[in-house]
């Protein structure tokens, strides 16, 4: 967990000081300097225009992490409301989100982001609405089950005898008991969101070429693999990196919130 | 019954939603098929022939209609039939990705267990890293640099295509180690939860041999997680085989999808959608088929 803490502290200061602490600029090319592996000048190489491969693997990483973001705010949010509604009150309104969150299962999500962009053109917000499309059900369902069993406690009762609203139940007393099972979601939709973008970036269909992102890098090392690896080999390091990070602070919180599932 | 009003329902809602998805797309869909080229008249005739002229209930109508009697509908480019596209692509997609749930389950399966039953706190920390490394790796990074390692370094294996009977390592690999490494931990929890049931002491202090206490005994009890797990991630399989089978040239149904979805040809990209939402669902059905086989305890 320290590891992963500390590895996601690390990649985002680097990225939010990426214009401080990067060795050059990143819209700097030069052609003359196409595809160089790696030396004490650019020290991981330069890209298919002449790029520092680490000023742009700085900025790549705002922009996949801005994204991963946004889309996991909203994918929150969005869980957090349905899955309360269906988990509280049930009835027809648990049924029918039930439905639409089987049909998501069975609809799989990367193959669902990848028609929605295909369809609607590859951009930045494209993206985020079609990462958010097939993320919030994980978040429902989380929330919807802990609703349920939630609802029957005491201090729910009890609430509810003393005349206490049900919206403010919902959100000042049910909704703080989320907080374990949510931030561990959270943590593992992270490392999901950030490989799903890569993973359509690099297709050509997520973050367009023109801007960059450690998927697009990928996308570019992809086209050069024999001549230059060393353009594939890093995006795919960092990637891998940062999801490896997310995982482990998952991993972690789960075990702190609940230390009998390490048996 | 209920199951099956439960599937009907899935794959109603699913084909509802690609039918959307094209037709609530901004712009004219004879602009994504045609671009700019074609001339007037010939745009008409084929916005006619496709039925695009009609409201969109109609074509709503027709297509749900088409799809019951099994018609995916025709290949824009081709002119083929859809489901006869995806019958010749269906095939290596499979193969690819029984082999890939086979290596998983030679690896991670006996990893598993080897993790779980280790004493050792380094070991069960090492196994713990090594899966959530393997869990974190992109299949479309793996590859790349299994290509570079394998093909074009040591030159031992083909870089793409299906010529060979080794062509299918690479591919198998890249897909497969994520899903070992999921394996890996899944069995491993699972297998350390039944280690501390009763009927294992008694099983122990009965004098049956370690090995059967081992495989009849625990490993019997802890498949139920790992074979939902399997049955998931078959789906996440399904999905993966999008980017592996494109860097590959592997001639299966995610590369029909991601070209067809290039071409803008959404026939076949709704077709292939379905098949695999189909192939999901009938998925489901065999798990629970098989908790029932190897858990008598859901039998009733």
């Amino acid at each position: 967990m320290k590891l992963g803490l500390s590895i996601i502290f690390t990649i985002s200061t680097l990225a939010v000081l990426a214009p401080m602490v990067s060795p050059y600029d990143p819209t700097d090319y030069e052609l003359s300097a196409r595809l160089q592996t790696p030396s004490s000048i650019h020290f991981l190489g330069t890209d298919t225009n002449g790029t520092d491969i680490f000023t742009q693997l700085l900025f790549g990483a705002r922009l996949s992490l801005t994204i991963s973001f946004i889309v996991i705010g909203i994918s929150v949010f969005i869980g957090l409301i349905f899955g309360s509604l269906a988990g509280y009150w049930g009835g027809s309104i648990d049924m029918i989100l039930m439905r639409i969150i089987d049909m998501m299962y069975a609809f799989p999500g990367f193959l669902l982001a990848l028609s929605v962009i295909a369809f609607l053109g590859p951009s930045i917000s494209h993206l985020i609405f079609a990462l958010c499309i097939t993320g919030w059900t994980s978040f429902a369902r989380i929330v919807r089950s802990e609703m349920m069993s939630l609802k029957t406690k005491e201090f729910v009762s009890s609430a509810k005898a003393i005349g206490v609203s049900d919206l403010r139940i919902i959100v000042t007393h049910l909704w703080p008991n989320l907080v374990a099972p949510v931030s561990v979601q959270i943590s593992f939709g992270l490392a999901a969101t950030i490989m799903s973008e890569a993973g359509l970036s690099f297709l050509g269909l997520g973050v367009p070429p023109n801007e960059t992102s450690w998927g697009t890098l990928l996308s570019m090392g992809r086209r050069v693999l024999i001549n230059a690896p060393h353009v594939s080999i890093f995006p795919g390091l960092a990637i891998m990196t940062l999801v490896l990070g997310f995982n482990l602070v998952g991993d972690g919180l789960r075990l702190y919130f609940d230390p009998k599932s390490s048996s | 019954m209920q199951r099956l009003i439960a599937t009907v329902f899935i794959l109603w809602g699913i084909s509802t939603i690609s039918f959307l998805l094209l037709h609530l797309a901004p712009g004219d869909p004879l602009d994504q098929i045609m671009g700019n080229v074609g001339s007037a008249t010939n745009r008409e005739a084929l916005r006619h022939e496709l039925g695009l002229d009609q409201p969109v209930v109609i074509q709503y109508l027709s297509y749900l209609r088409q799809l019951i009697t099994g018609n995916l509908g025709t290949n824009l480019v081709t002119h083929k039939p859809v489901s006869a596209e995806i019958i010749t692509h269906l095939p290596s997609t499979i193969v690819l990705g029984l082999n890939t749930m086979l290596f998983a389950i030679l690896l991670g399966l006996p990893l598993g267990i080897i993790s779980a039953s280790s004493k050792s706190k380094y070991a069960s920390l090492f196994f713990n890293l090594f899966s959530l490394v393997g869990l974190s790796l992109p299949g479309f990074w793996i590859a790349p640099i299994l290509i570079i390692l394998f093909s074009i370094k040591l030159n031992w294996l083909p870089v793409n295509g299906q010529d060979e009977w080794s062509s299918i390592v690479l591919p198998t690999v890249s897909l497969g180690i994520g899903l070992a490494a999921a394996l890996l931990r899944m069995t491993r929890s699972s297998y350390l939860e039944t280690m501390n049931e009763d009927y294992i002491t008694v099983a122990r202090a009965k004098g049956l041999s370690e090995w059967t206490v081992k495989f009849k005994h625990i490993l019997k009890n802890a498949m139920t997680p790992i074979v939902t797990l399997l049955s998931m991630q078959f789906g996440a399989v399904l999905t993966g085989v999008v980017i592996t089978e494109t860097i590959f040239d592997w001639p299966g149904l995610g590369m029909l999808f991601y070209n067809s979805l290039r071409a803008r040809n959404y026939p076949v990209a709704q077709g292939c959608i379905l098949v695999v939402a189909l192939i999901y669902v009938i998925l489901n059905f065999l798990t629970d088929v098989t908790y029932k086989i190897i858990n008598p305890r859901l039998r009733q």
